[in-house]
């Protein structure tokens, strides 16, 4: 347990140190201040505006966050080698891997949490009516980054940290479409096709269920019982996901 | 009591993803290093000692065979209480400065807040790295990488260490001080897993020697008797004209001019002779010496062997 928390503290000022990381975080800090003077675009619409801008903003940069923390978690490690030293300490590979993986998601609850106060600032100076929806709502993202994170770490124990960004983004984008990929399943009349739909839909996360944005821009109350649901599925998928990392990392030859 | 490494039977063959045949890097292997004892592991790039090393590390799996340090399976979280390792050419977190890397390694050991503070001055001094341990890994030359990756060795006062290529690329005066600092630990008693291809490195430290080559343990023993003795010796004289260089050629021995004098070599048994022949005729003794053969000697003369 002790080994988990050193590697995670470690992971943090890795990442806190990182050009990268503190580029797409300017950027989308930057993004929201921007946002914030194009609201006279919709007149009478302001908040909503400023809010769905906010949100969006959060979650795109948010993504990238995620996937760029996944892919530098394991296979950079491996590539310099600084793997080596470390293992040969009484330190096992599931404890190096959760370490690493709960570093990186205290880097994006970080993240959020500093988009997110930029958000409700802009809000506080536009006037303009907020509820605790939002902060639902970046709860939501929060648990789709977290599941983001693992499912590209998951993909990093296996495959060069090309083919993890690339996995990173066709999950996403799955994600985000599994109401479709439901509809195609539903009208395919190819078996086969049927079969393979609907088990990318069972099995591919369902971001859409995290996806609280049209709530938060309309203002719409978000049920307490909404909030648990999200947080039982972001996290047991997250489990899942490390879990088969756990795995398939443990076979790996470094 | 049992051997500090235990090395049975271990075969490692790396397949592709497609599978095929693979590249057998090492093969059935059998060797122990006992306590106390500094084993060497020598042989050319491509022989299989890092692929042996990483074995015993747990860092991969073996295909055949068993290692066991301290009679424990490898990769037992107790036995890596035990083991120290200092990789070739050490890659460290470069964002991190000395210090803060030995600090964050020793947090892996059972140690206090104030045993971690201690062992970590101890070996920042030890290695000559004090002045430099504020200095962030990225500005690092490689030979005080070298150094810092011994003392990240010796955090948990290893029983077994472990060392890869440890003077692989450093200067002399580094690879000088990093071979001082291995006799000072085995003058303190510590069992030492030596890899390299610097023969007479391993020569000057070891205690026994396995030769490695394409995976396979070509010889194992101490250096007396992986070292044949001596054969030849060789006499540095002048003042020995023509008539009296073909009796010494007529005696087994062969003459030949270096820097102003003659260079003889005669076999072991004809020493005497030699010797007595060079006197009668005049000639002006320099030097006799009996040139033992070096691990490089044995070490190329296996590999031409194995080529032809």
């Amino acid at each position: 347990m002790r080994s988990i928390f050193v590697i995670a503290r470690n992971t943090v000022s890795d990442a806190l140190s990182r050009i990268v990381l503190q580029i797409i975080l300017v950027f989308g800090i930057m993004f929201l201040i921007i946002g914030f003077f194009f609201t006279f675009m919709t007149p009478g619409e302001e908040d909503k505006m400023l809010k769905d801008l906010g949100i969006s903003a959060i979650t795109v940069f948010g993504l990238l966050l995620a996937i760029y923390m996944g892919i530098s978690l394991i296979q950079p490690e491996v590539e310099r080698r600084t793997i080596y030293a470390l293992l040969a300490k009484p330190v096992r590979r599931l404890e190096f891997m959760l370490g690493k993986y709960l570093g990186a998601i205290a880097v994006l609850a970080l993240s959020v949490a500093v988009m997110g106060i930029v958000l409700v600032g802009a809000l506080y100076v536009k006037q303009a009516v907020w509820s605790p929806s939002l902060l639902i709502g970046l709860v939501g993202i929060f648990f789709a980054l977290m599941i983001m994170t693992a499912l590209v770490m998951m993909l990093s124990t296996f495959a060069s940290s090309l083919m993890a960004t690339f996995g990173g983004f066709l999950f996403w984008a799955i994600g985000y479409s599994q109401p479709f990929i439901k509809q195609l399943a539903d009208h395919a009349e190819n078996p086969v096709s049927r079969g393979l739909l609907l088990v990318l839909h069972e099995v591919l996360p369902k971001f859409t269920n995290l996806d609280l944005r049209l709530a938060v821009v309309d203002g719409t109350p978000i049920p307490v019982q909404l909030l648990a649901k999200m947080a039982a599925y972001g996290l047991g998928y997250t489990v899942v996901v490390i879990a088969v990392a756990g795995i398939l990392f443990n076979e790996r030859e470094m | 009591m049992a051997s500090v490494v235990e090395v049975e039977g271990l075969t490692k063959i790396y397949r592709s993803f497609l599978g095929g045949t693979g590249v057998r890097a090492l093969n059935e292997l059998n060797l122990q290093v006992e306590e106390g004892e500094t084993f060497g592991l020598v042989g050319p790039n491509g022989s299989g000692k890092t692929t042996c090393l990483k074995l015993l590390l747990g860092l991969i799996y073996p295909t055949a065979g068993r290692a066991r340090l301290f009679g424990r399976k490898v990769g037992d979280m107790r036995v890596k209480q035990l083991i120290g390792y200092m990789p070739e050419a050490p890659y460290f977190y470069d964002y991190l400065t000395g210090e803060q890397l030995l600090r964050y390694f020793a947090q892996f050991f059972n140690l206090s807040k104030a045993q971690r503070k201690a062992r970590i001055e101890d070996l920042l001094n030890l290695v000559g790295m004090w002045e430099r341990r504020h200095m962030l890994l990225r500005h690092y030359s490689r030979g005080m990488l070298q150094r810092i990756g011994l003392a990240q060795a010796l955090l948990n006062e290893p029983q077994l260490l472990i060392l890869d290529e440890p003077t692989s690329g450093l200067d002399p005066v580094g690879a000088y001080q990093i071979r001082s600092l291995i006799t000072e630990l085995q003058r303190r008693g510590a069992t030492i897993l030596l890899c390299s291809h610097l023969l007479n490195e391993v020569e000057a430290l070891c205690d026994r020697v396995g030769v490695l080559y394409r995976g396979n343990l070509k010889a194992c023993g101490t250096l007396e008797q992986l070292l044949p003795p001596p054969s030849e010796v060789v006499i540095l004289a002048e003042g020995l004209d023509a008539p009296a260089v073909a009796r010494l050629e007529q005696l087994g021995a062969a003459a030949l001019p270096a820097d102003g004098m003659l260079r003889i070599t005669a076999p072991v048994g004809k020493s005497e002779q030699v010797l007595a022949a060079v006197h009668s005729d005049g000639g002006k003794l320099h030097e006799v010496r009996r040139p033992r053969p070096t691990l490089e000697d044995v070490f190329m003369h296996m590999i031409r062997e194995e080529a032809e």
